[in-house]
């Protein structure tokens, strides 16, 4: 790859990427000042913008490394994304949350809850878990993209991460954050042209889409025998029902991710931003497409890089990526694209992951300025300290976020990403839902659906689950043993207990208590229709 | 065999992925231009949030305005 041409293109680029944001932000400046009209986000910009927020390097790059391990059987998240985080999420939330949030004037996920249930511990509390956890998620998307530009320029990975490190960090400390619906737009529409030539051309380049999936079906006698331990028995079929690899595939990858959609907090903002319900219908259709595209690709073409590396290499894909899935992609782009499609890719992923990166920048920001800061320290506060608190925690939040994309273990970007998105469920999922459509639900049954939630998932995290526990290291010192409970249960995500009970949690003691705020509940529901 | 793919689960994770993206455009093309009334006092509470919205922006960035 020609340096020079890359760098102009970068440049070209991140320009572009700069005079967006400065326009986009400036139109809605003015329209909401002068009241005249487009004032708020177009369908196109606010689909793209949360497709691009939700799909990222972490997308491309870990689940489509990830399939080229598992197989197809990972289709089940793309589908879940559809039908639940774009479909369920727009049609059954995203209404009713516009509607709540702009009765209470909410601004971010946090203040939501807060505000719905008159409770400033939910509030801090809930900015505080967010704030904690958010960089493992960041840093997942910063080894996804990092990976690629390590593939492409060959580079040593350590390089790699500086440099993103260095573009993000810049873009968000020096007005990144403004304009960031536009360019979300943009980058949306570079990784939707990138992702469908990607895929395309695999199909072609295999013989069309049964001959891709034969060849696949027919390299089942190359499955590690690890693998088959685990499980695995083709790559175009399910795992054994039960086994170690059907747990980790069902229970946290495809359930975590395609559930944990729903309560992401950088992605429930998004909803108010568009001026009516209409925009809501219509991003339904750019949303549904383009998940389909990106997501549909990366595990589509995760799984058939095995054919290609086989046909060519006389290896499968994770043999040629040395063991590290997060490799398989940038490596099958290397190899197998055209040299043009590399420069393309590089903007893709940059894309991605710079759109994903400033969104979870921007709710860290919050969280710490308005949720914790401004909230929890209404009596002494003061504008200067809270613009100082947010700087400060974001700074804090993107040195964290880095230390882990290098401290961070090979393959680790589908499995980071998982947790993330299974503690959001386990700790919100439920109040969430509860919240916008029970008006029964009570104050004391969101905080315990909350806190049961999380303190089970990270209970089992700490202590059960397999890989988690062993990294932490407290069963072994309490109980002289690396999990508490060993065997299956050690791939059982924790979401699968921490999920129920929050929500059986959040309903019983709301029909235990009694509902006290009558008046916001009278508020936050108005202009809905039950 | 189905389309290549042995199992027949994850030729329904394939199919189901093609159909929800159906199910979208249809539901989207259906309902363009319904819903799109907005009464003046959500009119007025979304002017509003927009416009806070933008003051958050504004600190997160530089804690200033750039106009």
């Amino acid at each position: 790859m020609n340096v020079f041409y890359l760098l102009t293109i970068v440049i070209v680029y991140l320009a572009v990427i700069t005079y967006l944001g400065y326009k986009g932000y400036k139109t809605t400046k003015n329209s909401t000042d002068y009241m005249i009209g487009g004032r708020t986000i177009h369908p196109y910009v606010m689909a793209l913008s949360y497709g691009a927020t939700f799909i990222s390097t972490a997308a491309i790059v870990g689940f489509g490394g990830i399939s080229s391990l598992f197989g197809m059987s990972l289709l089940w998240l793309p589908f879940a994304n559809i039908a639940i985080g774009i479909f369920v999420a727009f049609v059954f939330f995203g209404k009713r949350t516009r509607r709540i949030g702009l009765n209470l004037d909410a601004h971010t996920f946090p203040e939501f809850l807060g505000k719905r249930f008159d409770s400033p511990f939910i509030q801090s509390f809930s900015g505080f878990i967010i704030f904690i956890f958010m960089p493992l998620y960041a840093a997942a998307v910063l080894i996804g993209a990092s990976r690629i530009i390590e593939g492409l320029l060959d580079i040593p990975y350590i390089y790699s991460v500086a440099i993103f490190s260095i573009l993000v960090a810049s873009y968000v400390l020096m007005g990144g954050l403004k304009g960031v619906m536009y360019t979300d737009a943009l980058q949306g529409t570079l990784m939707f042209c990138g992702m469908l030539i990607l895929l395309v051309f695999i199909y072609i380049n295999l013989g069309g889409i049964t001959s891709a999936h034969s060849s696949l079906t027919n390299l089942a006698d190359k499955i590690p025998q690890g693998l088959q331990d685990q499980g695995l028995t083709n790559w175009t079929s399910s795992p054994r029902f039960g086994s170690q690899l059907w747990w980790v595939i069902y229970s946290s990858l495809v359930l975590g991710v395609g559930i944990g959609v729903l309560a992401q907090p950088q992605l429930v903002v998004r909803y108010m931003t568009v001026k009516s319900n209409k925009e809501l219908n219509r991003a339904v259709l750019i949303g549904g497409i383009f998940i389909l595209v990106t997501t549909g690709s990366a595990y589509i073409v995760g799984a058939l890089s095995n054919v290609f590396f086989f046909e060519n290499f006389d290896k499968i894909s994770i043999a040629m990526a040395k063991g590290n899935t997060d490799s398989v992609i940038p490596l099958f782009i290397a190899e197998a694209m055209p040299s043009w499609f590399g420069y393309l890719f590089m903007l893709v992923i940059l894309s991605a992951g710079m759109s994903t990166l400033s969104s979870q920048f921007h709710t860290i920001g919050t969280s710490i300025g308005r949720d914790i800061y401004k909230n929890s320290f209404s009596k002494y506060y003061n504008k200067k300290y809270e613009l100082l608190v947010t700087k400060v925690g974001m700074v804090v939040a993107i040195l964290a976020t880095i230390f882990l994309g290098i401290q961070l273990e090979k393959g680790i970007v589908a499995r980071a990403t998982a947790i993330f998105f299974g503690l959001m469920a386990s700790s919100f999922l439920f109040p969430y839902i509860l919240s916008i459509y029970w008006k029964k639900v009570t104050k004391a049954g969101a905080i315990s659906g909350i806190i049961s939630g999380f303190t089970i998932t990270v209970f089992l995290f700490l202590l059960v689950s397999g890989k988690e526990a062993r990294v932490f290291g407290l069963s072994q010192l309490f109980f002289s043993r690396d999990t508490l409970i060993p065997g299956i249960m050690e791939y059982v995500d924790p979401l699968v207990f921490a999920l129920p009970i929050s929500g059986l949690s959040t309903i019983v003691v709301s029909l235990f208590t009694k509902v006290t705020n009558h008046k916001t509940i009278e508020t936050a529901f108005e202009g809905i229709k039950n | 065999m189905f389309l290549g793919i042995k199992d027949f689960t994850v030729f329904l994770a394939y199919t189901l992925t093609i159909l929800s993206t159906i199910l979208c455009v249809v539901y989207g093309v259906m309902n363009w231009n319904k819903e799109g009334d907005v009464s003046d006092k959500e009119y007025e509470e979304e002017k509003n949030w927009t416009k806070e919205e933008l003051e958050i922006n504004e600190e997160l960035s530089d804690g200033g305005d750039i106009q």
